[in-house]
């Protein structure tokens, strides 16, 4: 693919989606439809042509891609916002279906809780607060009519066509079979031992059960795990071991790679080992935000001058009959 | 307990480990740069202040399948670490935004991001 046939794609995208954009014209928006899916297609048809040929095709990543652009389309242009935040909604169940096969899976529900079920909850909730009562016929006139489409589309894919240009393109692409590109195995799999060394109780767990799968009958044995400068584990490039100690008789166990921790278990530990100050400011940051939200969405009240007295602990000047007249409206 | 064993050895390799291929990172990082774009579009022509802010959560969407791939690639969990935050950061200013326009909605009872142009100064 050369850049060219990616930058007309891009152009062919974004007329599609100018017509989409357009109100009250089904014919245009099929018209649009039609050619923003066949530019998505067909970049995509053409990075899977640049791979190699027994290469898999990642054939879930294309179907919940399309699913998560459609309904990134649809809910940019829709008229009505409720539908629009209904199709973010499909957006986020993509994108986790995309986390699910890059093996987050961690990430891919905390996504589905955090954003299906409480973010778009709470716009959904503004949304109903916020519509017009009286427009419940249809859309409310600002939301049928795009503001500056035009201008919008050309920012929005020039970025495009240098995103993926610099993705697809530039030196072949991001390409993780080149040398260099990725850690060796080795080195990532030492790095996960290490996290297990961080875990002793689990780390005392897994040998109790492989002690036990040994000895069925007997009864467990006492054990204890030898650490030399702090470290049980030692990884020789190829299988994990660990110096056990039973009965005043040293043994070497080898881990089965079974016991090398979990997807979540690695990102709570990067969590809390590689960033805990992010963590701390994380909780900083929505400890402030609830304040921000409370102190902004808070209903201002006016009070008069004789009510602030009684606030502020003063009598009232003014008896009650009298401070009808004097203007101190609540 | 020799179940336990059986499968503690005979579990095979994690899939973690697995080298992730061209074309599926090639695919997510273009979806990724496709819903960015979108939503950088939507950002700028959809009126309704709720939906502008919607936008920018699909931005948040977008960057965050761009690190859990990259991440992937690396095979290395700070990407999805660097997700966690974004979720963080979206949900605060969700909150923020809403109680913004909720402000808004009392001053002057329109969605429009239009009533509020007097603020550009120009």
């Amino acid at each position: 693919m050369t850049p060219s046939i990616l930058y007309i794609a891009c152009v062919v995208g974004a007329i599609g989606l100018y017509l989409i954009m357009r109100p009250h014209r089904s014919a245009t928006r099929i018209v649009g439809t039609i050619a923003g899916a066949g530019a998505i297609a067909f970049i995509m048809v053409k990075v899977l042509e640049g791979l190699a040929a027994d290469a898999p095709v990642p054939i879930l990543e294309v179907v919940f891609g399309l699913a998560a652009i459609a309904g990134a389309a649809r809910m940019v242009t829709h008229p009505r916002p409720v539908f629009a935040a209904i199709y973010f909604v499909v957006v986020v169940v993509s994108s986790a279906g995309m986390f699910l096969l890059m093996d987050a899976e961690f990430m891919a529900f905390a996504l589905i809780i955090v954003y299906a079920g409480a973010i778009l909850i709470t716009y959904l909730f503004v949304l109903m607060l916020a519509q017009d009562a009286t427009s419940t016929a249809g859309e409310a006139l600002y939301d049928r009519i795009p503001r500056e489409p035009l201008a919008a589309l050309v920012v929005g894919f020039v970025l495009l066509a240098i995103l993926s240009d610099a993705f697809l393109l530039v030196d072949g692409g991001v390409r993780p079979d080149a040398p260099g590109m990725t850690p060796s195995l080795a080195s990532v799999e030492e790095d996960r031992w290490m996290v297990l060394d961080g875990l002793p109780l689990q780390l005392e767990e897994t040998v109790a059960e492989i002690l036990a799968a040994e000895s069925a009958d007997a009864p467990a044995a006492e054990f204890s795990i030898e650490r030399i400068d702090g470290r049980a584990i030692r990884f020789d490039g190829t299988h994990a071991s660990v110096d056990v100690k039973i009965a005043d008789e040293s043994r070497n166990l080898v881990l089965p790679v079974s016991a090398m921790p979990t997807n979540a278990q690695l990102v709570g530990w990067s969590l809390v080992a590689t960033f805990p100050v992010s963590l701390e400011v994380a909780g900083v940051i929505l400890l402030m935000a609830m304040f921000g939200a409370v102190v902004l969405a808070r209903r201002q009240i006016d009070l008069g001058e004789d009510e602030l007295r009684v606030a502020a602990g003063m009598t009232p000047l003014l008896e009650e009959e009298e401070s009808e007249f004097a203007g101190g409206s609540s | 307990m020799n179940d336990v064993a059986v499968s503690l050895t005979q579990a095979g390799e994690a899939s973690t480990m697995v080298p992730i291929t061209t074309g599926t990172i090639q695919i997510v990082l273009l979806v990724s740069a496709v819903m960015f774009a979108i939503g950088m579009v939507g950002f700028l022509t959809r009126r309704n202040m709720i939906l502008m802010f919607l936008c920018t959560e699909l931005m948040f969407q977008a960057s965050a399948i761009a690190m859990i791939a990259f991440g992937r690639m690396h095979l290395n969990p700070e990407g999805q670490v660097f997700v966690i935050f974004i979720l963080t950061v979206a949900a605060a200013e969700a909150a923020l935004a809403l109680g913004l326009v909720v402000l808004l909605y009392r001053r002057k009872p329109t969605l429009d991001a239009e009533a509020w142009s007097e603020l550009k100064e120009c």
